[in-house]
């Protein structure tokens, strides 16, 4: 099940993109720190030009394997990272004053692509519980939450720098405290959104598969309390007025639970979605 | 008891519970639940954990989410969220269309006035709301109300109400679901009784599960990957519905089956049954051993199994590899061998209808059957539960993608001068809804404008 020469081609490529998103983060990262506008249209160049041999590379594995990038932790994490760029630029073209939130975007991006390609690489066959729409809608929303979470990450962080009075030098190249405060609480949102429809997305899954749409396995109810947590948060930041560094702060723990939910609890727990990413 | 309504109804206390299902969920991910841990697992928990392990069975965490403790918190919750979804609703209501007066800045968060030409540029202002994605909800003498994303303000409200929805069919499901696992051996039929379930379970207010319905498995279609892995797993059923006449149908993995109101999965679970007969010292003893499918490519379907009434084991191989596709069922080989308290006391390689000495008698392989694992649920209320579902990603989307926005115009006469003056409501994003609501009032002012006023502007 595993084609070599298919292979080969498919993690120079990965490398490739992980080159393209290594100079995009460190252009975004110039872009900041020195007020250099137009670092940030390069960044983006670089990033789209690194999507490029990424897409090549995920779907020639789709092609061979006959089933999307969702069976093994090497592909997910690499479709995760394509998911959030992809995200990101849609997103940084309709509101451009998001663009510095790529700073935190395309390190994620490559990190994750690097970091897959330490893990096996073997192909997976695709269970017959997993032939199925809903799982498609399921895998492809969590990865949009994934990539939301990261923006909404990107942006608090960016108001964090914005607020510290020494860098006064960051200043001028990202937006004002109070848009980077919105537009964290906004993707978010979009986050919570596609958290929402991935839960549900699952629950009918998996009442199609075994009849029974909940069944509090460990990642299910893990990511059942990320869901209430940024309940918990949009109720914070709506009626008890929670902005700027309280929000960007609550925020970075709501990633922290999410990141656990998708990245860290499938290693160490016994779970239904661990026994699907194996290698 | 008012000052209890009041306090059980309020956000803090919602948001509170909140908090506590929160944490209670995660307490159930963090201590083995026993209604999904394999009994074995279990007890291993139990053995590691000497201290943690009673007092987790004593607070009934280790059966958290049937727990009195956490039907509570989220009944309490629903309370709460049936409040909240009161509120949402006045508010939606009272936000369809807003008083316009007072109009002034006090009043408006974004607010600006600025002289504009006599002729009222009514045409040309809504061409420009339009380009904003404004359209006018009224127009009352002088004053326009504009508004955008008007789906916007019934997000919380269904999301709310969606959430009341999901708690409402999960605990329906809770209380009345019938649930049952059926090994079903090709050729043999499930009658719907107690007995012919390999496990069963029903809500509190469920009678125990017996389905008025017969299944007779015909056939089975396990398919292989070339690494052994199974492909697809297909059951050919005849099922009989009450009186009706027998209907063959055929089910799989993912495409479940409905009829009369009893549901039908196929499970992943399948494998082989191994029918023995045996004849010593003037007993006969049919016998039947389930085994699994084999664990890899090339390997054979194994297991063991003690005889009943007999002090007699015996572990079996079943040749040749299935998932090969070479098995044929007319002409399986079987590995026997037989121990008494641990001592061989016959083996032998045997086809279908072969048998072997054993004790003075015979030990038959009569045949090879497989087995099909098929669920059966009833009572399930998955449909309330994925409109609920459906409510609250509906209501998400309104609240972040759709927020409702409004702007009131009105135009004015200030010392004998035309003026038009804005003011603009958002409940949510008000940092980018300041944003836009500059640039729409630069737009007006940039057509319709008289002079430069920048102190105007500067205001918003």
């Amino acid at each position: 099940m595993l084609n070599l020469t298919w292979l080969r081609y498919e993690v120079i490529l990965h490398w490739i993109a992980v080159g393209m998103y290594i100079v995009a983060a460190v252009l975004y990262t110039y872009g900041v720190f020195f007020s250099k506008g137009g670092m940030f249209a390069r960044a983006e160049m670089c990033l789209a030009a690194g999507l490029v041999p990424h897409s090549a590379a995920l779907l020639m594995r789709w092609i061979e394997q006959g089933h999307g990038p969702y069976m093994t932790r090497y592909e997910v994490l690499s479709s995760d990272a394509w998911i959030a760029l992809v995200f990101f630029l849609m997103i940084a073209r309709r509101w451009e004053k998001v663009r510095a939130a790529g700073m935190v975007a395309a390190p994620a991006a490559f990190l994750m692509v690097a970091v897959a390609l330490f893990r096996n690489p073997a192909m997976a066959n695709l269970p017959p519980s997993l032939r199925s729409v809903w799982l498609v809608m399921h895998v492809t929303f969590a990865k949009l939450a994934a990539g939301a979470i990261i923006l909404s990450l990107g942006a608090a962080l960016l108001y964090l720098l914005k607020e510290k009075a020494a860098l006064r030098k960051v200043r001028p190249r990202i937006p004002s405290a109070e848009i980077l405060d919105e537009y964290s609480y906004k993707f978010a949102g979009f986050g919570f959104v596609f958290w929402t429809i991935n839960i549900a997305a699952g629950a009918i899954w998996a009442d199609q598969s075994w009849g029974r749409y909940w069944g509090w396995d460990p990642i299910e109810t893990w990511s059942l309390a990320t869901w209430i947590m940024y309940g918990a948060f949009a109720h914070l930041r709506m009626f008890w007025k929670w902005r700027g560094k309280k929000s960007a702060y609550a925020l970075i723990a709501c990633f922290a639970l999410s990141l656990f939910t998708i990245f860290i609890l499938p290693f160490v727990a016994k779970s239904l979605h661990s026994e699907y990413f194996t290698p | 008891m008012k000052r209890l309504k009041r306090v059980l109804l309020s956000r803090r206390s919602g948001l509170l519970l909140i908090c506590a299902v929160g944490l209670l969920c995660l307490i159930g991910a963090t201590v083995p639940q026993r209604s999904v841990t394999a009994p074995g697992r279990f007890a291993q928990w139990e053995a590691l954990h000497p201290v943690a392990a009673p007092v987790a069975a004593a607070l009934r965490f280790d059966r958290m989410y049937t727990s009195m403790i956490f039907l509570v918190t989220v009944g309490m919750l629903s309370i709460a969220l049936g409040a909240s979804l009161l509120r949402m609703y006045r508010t939606a209501r009272r936000d369809a269309a807003p008083p316009a007066a007072p109009f002034n800045a006090e009043r408006f968060r974004h607010f600006v006035r600025f002289p504009v030409r006599p002729e009222r540029p009514r045409d040309k202002l809504l061409k420009t709301a339009g380009e904003f994605g404004y359209a006018p909800l009224r127009e009352d003498g002088g004053m326009i109300l504009l508004r955008k994303h008007a789906a916007g303000r019934w997000g919380a409200t269904l999301l709310h109400g969606g959430m009341l929805v999901v708690v409402a069919g999960a605990l329906a499901t809770y209380l009345f679901e019938q649930r049952g696992f059926v090994q079903l051996l090709e050729r043999d039929t499930f009658f719907g009784s107690g007995g012919d379930f390999m496990y069963e379970e029903h809500g509190p207010l469920a009678a125990p599960f017996r389905p008025d319905l017969w299944v007779s498995l015909l056939a089975f279609h396990p398919a292989y990957h070339a690494n052994g892995e199974v492909k697809s797993a297909e059951s050919d059923l005849l099922i009989r519905e009450g009186d009706r006449q027998p209907e063959p149908v055929r089910i799989g993995i993912n495409e479940p089956l409905r009829r009369g109101g009893v549901e039908l999965y196929q499970s992943g679970f399948f494998g082989y049954t191994v029918g023995l007969r045996i004849e010593t010292q003037g007993r006969a003893i049919p016998y039947y051993l389930s085994i699994d499918r084999p664990a890899a490519p090339g390997t054979p379907s194994a297991g063991t199994g003690g005889i009943p009434t007999t002090s007699l084991a015996v572990q079996v191989k079943l040749y040749p590899d299935p998932s090969r596709g070479t098995f044929a069922l007319n002409a399986p080989l079987l590995e026997i061998r037989v121990q008494e308290r641990g001592k061989e006391v016959a083996s032998g390689m045997l086809a279908a209808g072969e048998s072997l000495p054993l004790r003075g008698g015979t030990l038959t392989f009569s045949d090879a059957r497989q087995w099909s694992g098929l669920i059966v649920t009833a009572g399930s209320f998955s449909g309330i539960v994925f409109a609920g579902f459906g409510l609250i990603a509906a209501g998400l989307i309104a609240v972040y993608f759709f927020p409702l926005r409004l702007i009131v115009v009105r135009f004015e006469r200030v010392d004998d001068r035309a003026h038009i003056a804005l003011g603009g409501i958002a409940r949510r994003e008000q940092a980018l809804f300041a944003d836009e609501f500059r640039h729409f009032a630069e737009s007006i002012y940039l057509t319709e404008g008289m002079a430069h006023v920048e102190s105007d502007l500067a205001a918003v």
